[in-house]
C-alpha cells in the first residue's frame, strides 16, 4: 500500500462518483429523445489518458460496463493523444474492431484539459433512436451485414476545438428517420462531457494533478483489492455451462453460447471456447458485450457495490474464440447484440456460476430485452414517427423469495412507455397492458410473470420490429424449480384473423388496423414446486395469477372454491397429492 | 396587493405549533400579547399518536399558564399517512379501471429498485390484484369518448366489492385527465351501491396523464384516507373537550397549511408534513435575517435531510417516492440520505473505511449507549474526540460511556486499518461528512446553485456537530444554528400559509393556440381552488394565485415548469412571451434552445395561497461580546490531528453580540455545536448562533 490515507481516498472516490453521476443526470436531463429522457437509455464515465476506466456512472445500464472501456480503444486505432484539442468531441459508432455494442450506441469522447495540457478523458454513450438502415429503429432482423443497419460514424470530430462541424452534422441528420432527437441528443451528450471537463478540473484545483492521479492509482489498487477479496469466496473450480439463441431464418435453428468459468484463488477466468461461430443476422455480439455481460454477473454475484473501475476488472481474464457470435468481425450484422444475445450470456454465467455461489445467484429471468418497434408515417401529419420500447418479463426466482412479476432483469433497468404517453404521441391504440397469468416457473419460490401489450396500428406503410426469444426454449429452474413459460407474438388482422409468428425475432410490414399482441417471457422456478408453502400458492390462485388447474398439476396444491376470498386450500387433498406425487 | 390575513376581530393571538416526531412531539406557543415564545417536548405515544398531543396540550396550559380556550390557531405536522404507507397499515382498497389495465399498479414503470442486487424488490400494489377490477369503458387522449362506460358492468362491480365489504375505492380511467365523466358516473354508481363508501376518482386527485403516477397517486389517497380522517376526528373530540376553538390545520407536504377536513379528504399531501414545516421553519427565520439562500440540513440518528431555498423561496419537486410508491403531487424538495449519528462505521473488503447505510438506530443504538450495540457509530466517533459530553446528552438524561466508544472504534477501525483510535474517530466524520456533502450537491451543484452562495442552516440533534465542518468543505462561509435546532419542525409551523396547488394536463402547442383555451383553462382552476380556499374559512379577497405551466419542445419526455402571467385574457403576446421565456430557461439549463414554435404546453398548474400574519419574534437586547458567563469548562478534544483544549459554553446563557472564537464547544438541551478552526460565532439577535469564516 502507498502512504496515501484511505480516508482522503474515499473523500476523492466519492467525488469522482460524483463526477460521472452529475455527466449522467446532465445526459438525460437535456436529451431530447424519449429514449434517453425517460428509459435513460445511456451512460458516462471519466478515462485517464492511458484509456483506463476511472469511475462510470451506476445511473447507466449494465449493458455499457465493458463497451464503455472499448469504446476508446476503438477510437485510439484511428486517432492519438496528439490529435485532441481542447474543445474537441469526438464521436463514434462503428461496433468493429471494438467499442459500441450497435449503431445505435453513438459514443462521444472529449479530452479534458487542465492548464493546456490533456489530462483526462471525459465520455458517454446514448442509444440513439434510429441511425438509419432497413427499418425505424434501425435493429431490424434478417439482416445480414452491419452495411444494411444504418449510418456507420468512424471516430469523427463532430465538435473541433468549441465549433460543431455542420457538415458531418448534417451528413448524420440526413441519414436518420429522426434528425430532430438525433440532433438534440448528440447536443445532450456534448453538455454531459462539458460537466465533466468542468468537475474534473475543480478537482484537480482540489487536489493537484499529481496527487489525484496518485489517489486514482491507489483507487484502483483499491477497487482491485477488494474484487480479489470477493472472488476468494467463491469455491475454487471449473463451472460450464451452455444455453442458446434461438435462431431465424437466415441462421441455424439454435445458435450455441458456452461458457467454462475458472475460479482460482483470487481471480475468475472466462472462456467461450465452444460457442457457435458468428451467423449472418443481426444477433451477433462483439467481444465488449461479452466483457459487459461478464463485468455484470461478478458485480451481482459478488459484491453489487464493486466501483466500476480499471482495477475492479483486472483480475477479470475473459477469453473470446475470434469470429464466433458473440466476437464476430466486421461486416456481421449487430443490431440486437445487447438485447438478445448479451442477456443470453448472461444467463450461461449464471448457469455455470450457480452451483458455486448458491443462494447468492438466481433461477434464470426472461433472458432477453424483448424489442417492439413500430414505425411509419403519422396519417395526420405525414412525419415520421417511431415507437420503440423494450418490454419486461419475469425475474429468476431466488432462494428465499419468488421472482418479480413483469420487470425489466439483469443488463437492462428501462422504464416503459406509459399507455397514455403512447396514444397521444403515436398513431398507436393500447388494447391492453397487464400481466400474463400461468407464465411462472414453479417451485418452492415461483419465477416471475411475463407481461402482454397489446397494440393496434393506426398508420399505412408501417414496419414492425419484434425481436425477442425464448419463444421456444423456456427459462430454467435450479435445484428443482420447473421452467418458466414462452414469449409468443401474434398478429390479429382486422377481420379477426390470428396469425401467430413463427419466429421470435422478425422484421415485417403491417397493415393499418393490425393488433400486434406479445407475450415476453416467464422465468424459472427455485426448488421443488411440490414444496412451495400451500398458502402462497392459495394467495397467487385468489390473485389470479396462477389457475386452478395450474396450482394442482405444477404444486400439488388442491384449490375449492369457498370462503370469503373465493378460494381455500383443500388441504386433505393436498397432502394425497402431493405424497401421490412425490412417489411418482 | 396581498392582504394578510389577521385575526379578524382585531385582537392578538395565540398560535400553537404541534409537531408529532418518532421519539418526541415537539410543541411551540407564541402569544402575540407580549411575543414570547414558549417551547415543550413530551413522549410521542405511536400507537395513538393524539394522545401525546393531548397531552402536550396539557404540559403547555400547566407550564406557561395558558388556558386551552384561548388558543385561537392550532398547527399540526403529522406522519399519520406516512406511517399507514411505510408500515402498509392503510385500509383495504378497491381499485376499479379500464377493461385491459388491472395490472397497471403491478407492474409500475417495470423496473427494479436496485441494478445489481436481486433481492431488492418493488414494494407489492397497496390494493391487491383480486381487488383491482376492471370496467368496459375507453376515452382517448382527445377527451373523445370511444366506448361508453358499461353502468351494468359497473354496477357489478360495486356489487361485488360491496359484498366484500370494502369502504374504500379509488377510480382509475386511462385518459381520465382530459374527461372525467366516466370516473364521475363510477362514483355516483358506487355511492348508490355501497351505502358509505369513500370513492377517489383520478381526474379529482391528480387530473394528470400518465396512468400509473395518477393511479398510484390515487391509491394511496384511498388508502390512507380513512387512516387520517379517523386520526383527526378523534383529535378533535378531544380538543372539543378541552373546548378548544380553533380548528385544527395540517401541514401538506408542499410546506402549505389546510384544514383538518381538507386533509381528511386530500390526504396524499401530508405525507412529507413533518420535513416539510422543518424547512420552511429554516426558510422563514433566514428571511427575518435577511438571508434568501439556504441550504436546510436535517441530522438525526439515522438520516440526514437536505433542502435548498433559493430567493427565500423553497424549491418543489413534483414527483417523489415514499417506500418505492410514487406520488405525484407538489412536495417541497428534501432528499433523505441514509446517514445519522447511528450511521455504523465498517472497513471493506478493499481496505476502505465505510460509514453507512445501516443504522444502529435508536435501539440497539450506538456503541456507547451500552444497550447491545457493539459496532461503532458516527456518535461514538463524537464522543471519543471529545465533542459530545458524555454526561450531557440529551440534556443530561441519557449518560454515554466513552470506552465503550472507543473499545468498538479501536477493534473494529483502528487496528485493522493501523491508525490511532482518535485518527480513526475522526476519518469516520471525514467518511460520514463526504456522504453529506454528495446530498448536499444533489440539491445545489447538480441542479445548477454553487453552494458557496448559500448559508447552511442545520437543526436536528446531530446536525450542529457536523455543520460547519461540512460548510469548510463547500467553502460555504456562513452557517446558522437556530435557537432550538431540535424543535425547528414546531416552530416551521407557526410560519406557514395556507396553499394549495391544483394541475391539469393541456398538451397543446402554445405559438398557435387560441389564447382564449387558456384563459378558460386557468378559470377553471381558480374556481377549484377558491371553492377549496373558502372550505378552509377564507375569502375571496384573501387568496394570492401564482400560474405556471409545465412546458418543453415537441418530442421530449421532460418538461419545465415556467411562471406564465395572471391575466384576466391570456392575449396572444403572453403566449409569445411565455415561449420565448421558456426558452430562455431551457438555455440557461440545459445549454442550448430550439425554435419557439415547437414550445409545447404538458401541465398546467395553479398555486392558490392564503397568507398568515407571522409571529413576531421579540429581539434580544445586545449583551456585549464577551461569552465568559456561558463559559462552563475547557476540554481536550481531537481535532484536525492534534489534542487541544477547547472551551465548553453554556447556550442558554449566551447572549446577542457574545462572539466565541474558534475552537469552541457549545451545549444545549437538544444538541452540540462544533466550531472548527476558521470559523468563528456570534450569537444574534433572535438568539441564533450565526457561525462565520
Amino acid at each position: 500500500m502507498s502512504n496515501i490515507d484511505m480516508v482522503t481516498l474515499q473523500v476523492v472516490m466519492n467525488a469522482l462518483n460524483s463526477v460521472t453521476d452529475e455527466m449522467n443526470m446532465t445526459l438525460v436531463r437535456t436529451a431530447y429523445s424519449t429514449n434517453i429522457k425517460d428509459r435513460r437509455d445511456c451512460s458516462c464515465a471519466v478515462y485517464t489518458c492511458d484509456g483506463e476506466v476511472i469511475s462510470q456512472s451506476e445511473l447507466g445500464s449494465p449493458i455499457h460496463l465493458g463497451i464503455m472501456p472499448s469504446a476508446l480503444d476503438h477510437i485510439f486505432t484511428h486517432m492519438s493523444l496528439d490529435d485532441l484539442h481542447e474543445g474537441d468531441h469526438v464521436i463514434v459508432n462503428v461496433p468493429f474492431p471494438a467499442g459500441p455494442g450497435h449503431l445505435n450506441d453513438i459514443t462521444m469522447v472529449s479530452p479534458v484539459f487542465v492548464d493546456g495540457e490533456l489530462a483526462f478523458l471525459a465520455a458517454n454513450m446514448a442509444h440513439h433512436v434510429d441511425v438509419g438502415g432497413f427499418a425505424p429503429g434501425s435493429m431490424a432482423v434478417g439482416l445480414r451485414e452491419v452495411f444494411q443497419e444504418g449510418l456507420q460514424i468512424p471516430p469523427v470530430k463532430i465538435v473541433k476545438r468549441g465549433l460543431v462541424d455542420q457538415e458531418l452534422m448534417s451528413l448524420i441528420t440526413q441519414n436518420v428517420r429522426t434528425n430532430v432527437e438525433v440532433e438534440g441528443d448528440i447536443h445532450a451528450q456534448m453538455a454531459c462531457n462539458n460537466v465533466g471537463r468542468k468537475r474534473m478540473n475543480e478537482l484537480v484545483n482540489r487536489y493537484g494533478l499529481k496527487q489525484l492521479n496518485e489517489h486514482i492509482r491507489e483507487m484502483f489498487d483499491y477497487s482491485e483489492r477488494r474484487m480479489r477479496n470477493g472472488l476468494a469466496s467463491i469455491p475454487n473450480g471449473t463451472y460450464s455451462f451452455e444455453d442458446h439463441v434461438e435462431g431465424t431464418p437466415l441462421t441455424p435453428e439454435f445458435i450455441r453460447i458456452r461458457v467454462s468459468i475458472s475460479v482460482g484463488e483470487d481471480e475468475i477466468q472466462f472462456d467461450f471456447s465452444g460457442t457457435d461461430p458468428q451467423v449472418d443476422e443481426s444477433i451477433n455480439c462483439n467481444e465488449a458485450c461479452v466483457n459487459s455481460a461478464c463485468y455484470y454477473i461478478v458485480k451481482a454475484l459478488i459484491d453489487p457495490g464493486l466501483p466500476p473501475n480499471i482495477g475492479t476488472y483486472r483480475p477479470i481474464y475473459i477469453q473470446v474464440p475470434e469470429g464466433c457470435v458473440i466476437n464476430a468481425q466486421a461486416p456481421a450484422a449487430i443490431g440486437n447484440a445487447t438485447i438478445i444475445t448479451a442477456p443470453k450470456i448472461v444467463d450461461v454465467l449464471l448457469g455455470a456460476l450457480v452451483p458455486a455461489v448458491k443462494e447468492r445467484a438466481a433461477a434464470a429471468s426472461n433472458g432477453v430485452t424483448s424489442l417492439f418497434n413500430i414505425g411509419g408515417a403519422h396519417p395526420t401529419t405525414g412525419k415520421l414517427y417511431n415507437y420503440v420500447e423494450t418490454y419486461a418479463g419475469g425475474q429468476g426466482a431466488m432462494f428465499n423469495q419468488d421472482g418479480m412479476d413483469a420487470v425489466q432483469c439483469h443488463m437492462t433497468n428501462t422504464r416503459n412507455a406509459p399507455v397514455e404517453v403512447i396514444e397521444a404521441t403515436y398513431p398507436l391504440f393500447v388494447r391492453s397492458y397487464g400481466l400474463v397469468p400461468d407464465s411462472d416457473g414453479p417451485g418452492r419460490f415461483r419465477g416471475g410473470l411475463g407481461m402482454k401489450r397489446e397494440i393496434q396500428v393506426g398508420s399505412e406503410k408501417t414496419t414492425l420490429t419484434v425481436s425477442t426469444d425464448r419463444s421456444r426454449l423456456k427459462p430454467w429452474g435450479v435445484f428443482g424449480g420447473l421452467e418458466g413459460e414462452n414469449s409468443k407474438c401474434v398478429i390479429e388482422h382486422a377481420d379477426g384473423q390470428r396469425e401467430q409468428l413463427a419466429c421470435s425475432k422478425m422484421t415485417r410490414p403491417v397493415a393499418k388496423g393490425d393488433t400486434v399482441i406479445i407475450h415476453t417471457p416467464g422465468a424459472g422456478g427455485w426448488g421443488d414446486p411440490l414444496t412451495r408453502d400451500p398458502e402462497r400458492v392459495l394467495r397467487d390462485v385468489i390473485e389470479q395469477l396462477v389457475s386452478v388447474e395450474r396450482a394442482a398439476a405444477c404444486y400439488g396444491v388442491v384449490i375449492r372454491k369457498q370462503g370469503p376470498l373465493g378460494f381455500e386450500v383443500n388441504e386433505k387433498a393436498t397432502r394425497e397429492l402431493r405424497r401421490e406425487r412425490i412417489g411418482e | 396587493m396581498v392582504h394578510i390575513i389577521e385575526n379578524r376581530a382585531g385582537k392578538s393571538m395565540i398560535k400553537m405549533g404541534i409537531d408529532v416526531g418518532g421519539t418526541f412531539t415537539d410543541l411551540v406557543v407564541i402569544d402575540d400579547r407580549d411575543g414570547r415564545i414558549n417551547l415543550t417536548k413530551v413522549p410521542s405515544t405511536p400507537k395513538s399518536p393524539d394522545q401525546a398531543v393531548l397531552n402536550g396540550i396539557e404540559k403547555v396550559s400547566q407550564l406557561f399558564a395558558i388556558d386551552p380556550r384561548e388558543i385561537d390557531f392550532l398547527m399540526h405536522g403529522t406522519t399519520v399517512a406516512t406511517n399507514a404507507i411505510i408500515e402498509r397499515k392503510g385500509v383495504d382498497t378497491a381499485v376499479v379501471v379500464t377493461q385491459g389495465f388491472r395490472d397497471v399498479l403491478h407492474i409500475a414503470r417495470q423496473v427494479r429498485p436496485k441494478l445489481y442486487n436481486f433481492f431488492e424488490r418493488r414494494p407489492d400494489p397497496l390494493v391487491p390484484r383480486h381487488l383491482r377490477f376492471e370496467v368496459p369503458e375507453r376515452i382517448l387522449h382527445t377527451s373523445e369518448v370511444l366506448c361508453s362506460l358499461d353502468e351494468d358492468a359497473m354496477r357489478r362491480v360495486a356489487k361485488q366489492i360491496g359484498d366484500l365489504r370494502i369502504q374504500v375505492v379509488a377510480v382509475c380511467f386511462l385518459h381520465s385527465y382530459t374527461n372525467p365523466c366516466h370516473e364521475e358516473l363510477a362514483r355516483e354508481i358506487l355511492q348508490e351501491t355501497i351505502p358509505g363508501v369513500k370513492v377517489c376518482i383520478s381526474s379529482d386527485i391528480l387530473p394528470e396523464y400518465k396512468e400509473y403516477e395518477r393511479a398510484s397517486t390515487t391509491v394511496i389517497n384511498a388508502y390512507v384516507m380513512p387512516i387520517v380522517e379517523a386520526y383527526l376526528q378523534r383529535i378533535a373530540t378531544r380538543l372539543k373537550e378541552k373546548r378548544v376553538r380553533s380548528a385544527l390545520h395540517i401541514m401538506q407536504s408542499n410546506g402549505g397549511l389546510m384544514t383538518s377536513v381538507a386533509a381528511g379528504q386530500k390526504s396524499v399531501h401530508t405525507v412529507l408534513s413533518g420535513p416539510a414545516a422543518g424547512v420552511l421553519g429554516g426558510v422563514a427565520m433566514c428571511k427575518m435575517l435577511g438571508e434568501d439562500n439556504i441550504i436546510t440540513i436535517d441530522m438525526g440518528g439515522t438520516s440526514f435531510d437536505v433542502s435548498l431555498a433559493c430567493n427565500g423561496e423553497p424549491t418543489f419537486t413534483s414527483e417523489s417516492e415514499i417506500d418505492g410508491h410514487i406520488i405525484k403531487v407538489p412536495m417541497l424538495d428534501i432528499k433523505t440520505l441514509g446517514a445519522g449519528g447511528g450511521s455504523i462505521a465498517w472497513v471493506d473488503a478493499g481496505g476502505a473505511l465505510q460509514v453507512g447505510p445501516q443504522s444502529a438506530g435508536a435501539d440497539p443504538g450506538p456503541a456507547c449507549y451500552g444497550r447491545a450495540g457493539r459496532q461503532p457509530t458516527v456518535t461514538d466517533a463524537n464522543l471519543v474526540l471529545g465533542y459530545l459530553n458524555p454526561n450531557y446528552f440529551a440534556g443530561g438524561e441519557m449518560g454515554l460511556d466513552v470506552e465503550l466508544a472507543r473499545t468498538a472504534i479501536e477493534e473494529q477501525i483502528a487496528q485493522p486499518m493501523a491508525m490511532e483510535t482518535e485518527v480513526a474517530a475522526e476519518g469516520i466524520l471525514t467518511v460520514v461528512n463526504a456522504t453529506m456533502i454528495r446530498g448536499i450537491r444533489l440539491v445545489s451543484v447538480e441542479r445548477g446553485h454553487d453552494p458557496r452562495g448559500f448559508a447552511l442552516v442545520c437543526f436536528g440533534g446531530a446536525g450542529p456537530v457536523h455543520a460547519v465542518r461540512l460548510a469548510k468543505d463547500l467553502n460555504i462561509s456562513k452557517v446558522i444554528v437556530p435557537e432550538a435546532p431540535g424543535v425547528n419542525c414546531a416552530m416551521g409551523l407557526l410560519m406557514a400559509d395556507f396553499r394549495h396547488d391544483h394541475s391539469r394536463t393541456f398538451l397543446h402547442r402554445l405559438h398557435n393556440l387560441d389564447p382564449q383555451r387558456l384563459t378558460e383553462a386557468f378559470s377553471e382552476l381558480e374556481a377549484r381552488a377558491t371553492a377549496q380556499m373558502m372550505q378552509d374559512g377564507l375569502r375571496e379577497n384573501e387568496i394570492v394565485f401564482q400560474r405556471s405551466g409545465d412546458l418543453r419542445y415537441i418530442g421530449q419526455g421532460y418538461e419545465l415548469e415556467v411562471p406564465f402571467p395572471r391575466r384576466a385574457d391570456a392575449a396572444e403576446t403572453d403566449l409569445r412571451s411565455i415561449c420565448e421565456l421558456f426558452s430562455h430557461i431551457h438555455e440557461e439549463n440545459y445549454g442550448y434552445r430550439m425554435s419557439d414554435d415547437a414550445v409545447e404546453a404538458v401541465n398546467l398548474r395553479l398555486t392558490s395561497v392564503g397568507i398568515l400574519s407571522k409571529p413576531k419574534i421579540t429581539e434580544e437586547r445586545p449583551a456585549g461580546d464577551d461569552p465568559s458567563s456561558a463559559l462552563k469548562e475547557h476540554r481536550t478534544v481531537f481535532m484536525d490531528g492534534t489534542f487541544l483544549k477547547v472551551p465548553v459554553y453554556d447556550r442558554s446563557k449566551l447572549r446577542r453580540g457574545n462572539r466565541l472564537d474558534s475552537p469552541a464547544i457549545i451545549e444545549q438541551l437538544d444538541s452540540t455545536t462544533v466550531v472548527f478552526a476558521g470559523y468563528h460565532a456570534e450569537v444574534d439577535r433572535y438568539r441564533n448562533l450565526v457561525i462565520t469564516q
